[in-house]
């Protein structure tokens, strides 16, 4: 689909792409678990394992914490607490 | 020379469009509308007329007692949030067709070390992770129980004081939160005590079928071969597979890496290394994707639901928001002096509105290439995931009040999901408000799409000091950003005839979390594979010269932080302190 790649042998071709899945792997399974000794992002990780909060996700609708949030700011707001 | 014109029509978002009847079905602009409300009016027809059981009753019941227990006491009491979640616990798509329809379109499930179980988990090896679960889940209810006995004996004790002792209030308000907590890890433990087993390829399979389908559908009306095009999906449906797998690992759902950005990669993986196969490239379809999942993402722009949630996040979200969009722009043409006003636009959109939807949108509007696109993302991306970590442990180091800093990271972060996820870093409430003015500028996606789709037409794409008349106007409008607007407008319709309550249930929980908002999920997912496997890599080099991409964002996040604090501060804290008080 692109030139990068027709002038390349295809074995350096196909060891180019293990490589780069490689790369990937390692972040998934060594350097992502590997930060956790952060403690900021062990309490993220923590947070959003708890909560099951879908922290990748692109767009209110996609993510249920903002349905409980907006359930709660709406009744704050048409029946705010005020007592006798 | 027609080749380099050529050449370009194929490296922007969207193509240009010229005005003649067959365009309605030549065009796939047309057919994103056609396509769009087709999947939402089917969404209306299995949702609105099948309310969940005794709906109107529940919703009365529990709008009674909040407004029963707000004029009782000074705070939200036990019956209060109780009240709360029976109305959250209203679903339209909890049952029946639309409970099974929501299984077909769902993505793979989560996983930590094991990707097999993103697609295949044997009743063995649940009923094995579901008994790991059950001791801590047992454990949970019981403190739940205590928690909830405490909570109501505190606010029966300020009761009995007539809510006049503030000791006894703030004692109860204590244990009240506590319980919450605790109701919080107990729901989460029961999910882990009743672990189901799943295999979600013959669904997949289904789905890749169906979208596959739907698609070519459209491709044989313009005239080009189906079979060709869904051969060519099928793989891209399997590297957006692939991509909503990776997002799904613990690690990753912790950073906020989502699908977009592991859609990209391994396109551009694939594409840059071993090139994408010849027989995949008709299934490389951004613009068709993209414009579809934009049109679904229009009925999920609900204007009036706004006003119900408050008016300080208003002003946070919808003055500071165009003020920082419209300051970036102008700053990168006038100082860093951009060469691509496409990819100025687009990063400030995209950092200044929410993120990736933003981008998305906007770049489409504005006719951006699809390099401009992908390095505003992967800007958005990286500081998301850095800004959700860094933001909530600095607003807890310096003490920050919980509320101004979940409307600081609400006005700022750019993705939804990490918002939510810093939010809830701190605690519920700062969720509360972080995800809440989230939403809010969400909305904002619609009218600047609109605005930059009309700014493009009538003052970018035309000869300076020419007037442009309004037919030519109309020629160069992307058409499916009207399609995006009618079906905001809509959905938005239909929510105000039903009211919040209702809406919230049939609408958010009925036609979009049952069917559009998963649909568009995938297509942009498959856009953005698309995007990947169409690019190459060099080509960043160019747009990223000086670093003026990186500079633009970074002014435009500074500028965005400072403005966002203040306007929040003055907001929850000086104009309206007694929303501040009540939340």
């Amino acid at each position: 689909m692109n030139d990068t790649t027709s002038s390349s042998p295809v074995l350096v071709r196909w060891l180019k792409l293990g490589f780069g899945l490689g790369v990937l792997l390692a972040w998934i399974y060594v350097i992502g678990p590997a930060t956790l000794q952060i403690d900021s992002v062990r309490i993220m990780a923590n947070t959003v394992e708890e909560q099951g909060i879908e922290s990748g996700a692109l767009y209110w609708s996609d993510v249920t914490a903002v349905g409980t949030a907006e359930e709660m700011i709406r009744a704050t707001i048409k029946y705010p607490p005020k007592g006798p | 020379m027609a080749d380099d014109v050529n050449t370009r029509q194929q490296d922007v978002v969207i193509d240009k469009a010229e005005t003649r009847l067959s365009d309605l079905w030549k065009k796939e602009d047309y057919w994103a509308i056609w396509l769009g409300f087709a999947l939402i009016i089917a969404g209306m027809l299995i949702f609105l007329p099948n309310p969940p059981e005794k709906m109107a009753e529940t919703i009365a019941q529990a709008n009674e007692v909040l407004a029963a227990e707000a004029a009782r006491a000074p705070f939200k009491t036990v019956a209060y949030y109780q009240a709360v979640d029976a109305k959250h616990k209203l679903k339209g798509d909890s049952g029946g067709f639309g409970k099974t329809l929501k299984g077909y379109l769902g993505k793979t499930k989560g996983w930590s070390s094991n990707p097999v179980e993103a697609f295949y988990l044997s009743p063995e090896a649940a009923k094995a992770k579901s008994e790991k679960g059950v001791a801590k889940y047992e454990e949970a209810k019981a403190k739940l129980g205590e928690a909830l006995t405490r909570a109501q004996a505190s606010e029966d004790e300020a009761a009995a004081a007539l809510f006049k002792d503030e000791a006894l209030n703030d004692k109860a308000k204590g244990d009240i939160s506590a319980w919450r907590n605790a109701k919080l890890k107990a729901d989460k433990a029961k999910k882990k005590a009743h672990v189901k087993p799943h295999n979600v390829l013959p669904k997949l399979i289904v789905l890749c079928i169906g979208i596959g389908l739907l698609f070519a559908i459209g491709k044989a009306v313009m005239g080009e071969s189906p079979a060709k095009f869904f051969v060519g999906f099928l793989f891209v449906f399997a590297m957006a597979t692939l991509a909503y797998l990776a997002a799904g690992q613990s690690i990753m759902k912790t950073y906020g890496i989502g699908y977009a950005a592991w859609a990209i990669a391994l396109g551009l993986l694939i594409s840059n290394t071993v090139g994408t196969p010849k027989w995949v490239v008709p299934g490389v379809q951004t613009e068709y994707y993209i414009k579809t999942g934009l049109v679904l993402l229009g009925a999920e722009v609900l204007f009036n639901k706004i006003v119900a949630i408050g008016i300080p996040g208003i002003f946070v979200a919808w003055v500071v928001t165009p003020i920082v969009l419209v300051c970036t722009y102008i700053f990168g043409q006038k100082v860093l002096k951009m060469p691509s006003k496409t990819l100025n636009i687009t990063i400030s959109a995209d950092m200044s509105v929410c993120g990736v939807s933003a981008a998305i949108a906007t770049a489409a509007a504005c006719r951006a290439k699809k390099e401009e696109l992908t390095l505003s993302v992967g800007l958005s991306l990286v500081f998301t995931s850095i800004m959700m970590i860094v933001m909530p442990a600095f607003i807890k180091a310096v003490g920050m009040p919980h509320i101004l800093g979940g409307a600081w990271m609400g006005g700022t972060i750019d993705a939804t999901g990490a918002v939510a996820a810093a939010g809830a870093f701190l605690s519920d409430k700062a969720m509360y408000v972080a995800a809440t003015i989230k939403m809010i500028q969400n909305v904002l996606i619609g009218v600047t799409a609109f605005g930059v789709a009309v700014y493009w037409c009538t003052r970018v794409d035309c000869i300076p000091g020419q007037r442009v008349s309004w037919m030519e106007i109309w020629h160069r409008f992307p058409k499916f950003v009207l399609g995006f607007i009618a079906a905001s407008i809509a959905m938005s319709l239909i929510y105000k005839v039903q009211g919040p309550d209702v809406g919230f249930t049939l609408v958010d929980h009925g036609v979009l979390s049952g069917l559009t908002k998963n649909l568009r999920g995938w297509f942009f997912c498959l856009a953005f594979t698309s995007i990947g496997l169409a690019t190459d890599f060099r080509e960043f080099k160019h747009y990223f010269k000086g670093g003026k991409p990186l500079i633009l964002y970074v002014c435009g996040q500074s500028f965005n932080l400072a403005l966002t604090l203040i306007m929040a501060y003055i907001m929850f804290y000086k104009v309206f302190p007694e929303i501040t008080a009540a939340i």
